[in-house]
């Protein structure tokens, strides 16, 4: 899939199911690097666990994509390990992400982007996350319906997906985590995007020497962390063609 | 805000506030200006003195600005300019062209606030505005000009000493040239909301502990624990002592914020 055929998914649905993102090898080692940072209780810190995690920040088989639905001026807002409970009432209910955001035009803006990388299969009824396709694109203050159960939700698509896929969902489309019914946990890596003009979650200084040192590396990874460049105005930055 | 302002400022995507210093006011501000800009330090002017800092609370304008951005807002930039004679001026722009991804038309991200300290002489420099240009979409390309003058429909917006204009961030505006042998002088705020970078100079400890003692200028400046660089939440924080404001255009928001859980009630 292009970036353009993502982005043209993207915009019509709120969301694009990248198939294969990761496959072989390299999804050994996720699943691997994973599960030591789930051992070591630091899937929220994740960026310190395994260089592994600072390289899919700026993969290949989704950055472009994230590139061409958020924009040139791409910044990461953060990067996490989420485990969801076997067998637990652990789901989200339908909500919006960006419900409590003032100022901005949300139908024709894309101000948040959210990336799940999936790290093991996730069964039909293993909490998947649901999107009611085309949501992003309803007139602010269309009314959530009172409902009584995730599956009662009119229209909505599942994320029945395998290990190595990904998910790019609009911050404005209706949304929701299932419960877990299954009788393994649901694993997947999750990011949040955003623009360069505004906040993220880290500040780089707070972040290991061997992670800054990652991120120093090249200007791309410099933008999508947030580490400042005095010379040019964060209402100007953008990323650089890559190859 | 008054309800002719809000209808004046949804139409044209500025407001002029004539008056907005008293004469008492005007000489303080002109003398403390001075003192800085001799310090060549009017991109510091929050460390330069502490009205400048009260400044941004001032009841000719904060309300106003607070009604346009919501309970999240937030000082992006804060710094003097001085336009001596000859000054150039600044050509055709929108100063949110920069900002990727948003429906700028439709949207309201920033707010600039300009508070002149001279009144605008014959041939001097003023700020033009293409009325009700915050409206445009941002693929509108601005045209090729041969001068500020030259933009149809064009407004000199010419003020008296004192006066505060407020510019929607999505306006086409520029500054004209100085023609005249007069010094003009301007204190400019750019407002933003809270989940949006900000560009202050780094603030002194003196200045950090007068804005420490006011939650709203913590809030605005960006100062305190709670309201560090980094964001967590950040989008819901609050001005206090103001009618809640969600912003203009006025939107709706769903009252249910969860459904479905099917477990414990919706909120």
């Amino acid at each position: 899939m292009s970036p353009e055929e993502a982005k043209a998914e993207y915009d019509a649905q709120g969301y694009v199911h990248i198939q294969n993102a990761l496959e072989g090898e390299e999804l050994v080692r996720l699943q691997a690097a994973f599960s030591r940072a789930e051992e070591q209780g630091t899937l929220r810190d994740i960026l310190s666990q395994d260089d592994l995690f600072v390289d899919l920040v700026d993969h290949p088989s989704w950055l472009p994509i994230a590139q061409a639905i958020v924009g040139d001026d791409l910044q990461l807002r953060y990067i996490r390990g989420q485990v969801t409970k076997a067998q637990s009432d652990s789901g989200s209910g339908w909500h919006c992400d960006l419900a409590g955001i003032k100022g901005v035009y949300l139908p024709d803006s894309v101000i948040m982007t959210k990336l799940f990388v999936y790290v093991d299969d996730v069964p039909e009824d293993g909490a998947c996350l649901s999107f009611v396709p085309g949501s992003h694109r309803y007139e602010m203050g269309h009314p959530l319906p009172d409902l009584q159960s995730h599956e009662s939700m009119p229209h909505h698509v599942k994320m029945n997906v395998p290990a190595g896929d990904a998910v790019l969902m609009n911050g404005y489309t209706w949304h929701a985590r299932f419960h877990n019914r299954s009788d393994r946990p649901r694993k997947v890596i999750e990011s949040s995007y955003i623009h360069a003009w505004m906040k993220t979650q880290y500040n780089f200084n707070d972040l290991s020497p061997h992670v800054q040192s990652l991120i120093m590396a090249s200007h791309n990874r410099r933008q999508l962390f947030g580490v400042p460049e005095p010379e040019r105005s964060d209402w100007e930055r953008r990323l650089e063609p890559v190859g | 805000m008054t309800e002719a302002q809000k209808i004046e400022y949804e139409a044209q995507g500025y407001l002029v506030l004539e008056g907005g210093l008293d004469s008492g006011e005007l000489a303080e501000f002109r003398t403390a200006f001075d003192r800085v800009s001799e310090d060549d330090s009017l991109e510091d002017l929050p460390n330069g003195d502490d009205r400048f800092i009260h400044l941004a609370l001032h009841p000719t304008f904060f309300p106003i600005v607070h009604r346009i951005l919501s309970d999240d807002v937030q000082i992006r930039t804060l710094c003097g300019r001085v336009y001596a004679p000859g000054n150039e001026g600044m050509e055709w722009r929108r100063e949110v062209a920069g900002l990727l991804g948003v429906a700028h038309e439709a949207s309201t991200l920033c707010v600039q606030v300009h508070i002149h300290l001279d009144e605008t002489p014959d041939n001097g420099t003023c700020i033009a505005v293409v009325p009700g240009s915050h409206r445009f979409k941002s693929g509108l390309q601005l045209p090729d000009l041969d001068s500020v003058e030259a933009m149809p429909h064009a407004k000199l917006l010419k003020v008296e000493a004192g006066t505060t204009i407020l510019l929607h961030g999505n306006l086409w505006q520029a500054q004209t040239r100085n023609g005249s042998d007069v010094t003009q002088r301007c204190i400019r705020f750019e407002f933003v909301h809270c989940w949006m970078r900000q560009h202050l100079p780094e603030l002194s400890p003196e200045s950090i502990e007068i804005i420490s003692e006011s939650h709203n200028l913590s809030q605005l400046f960006g100062v305190g624990e709670d309201f560090n660089e980094v964001a967590k939440g950040y989008w819901f924080r609050t001005i206090e002592g103001y009618p809640t404001s969600t912003g203009l255009p006025e939107r709706r928001f769903s009252e249910l914020k969860v459904a479905g859980k099917g477990f414990v009630p919706n909120s």
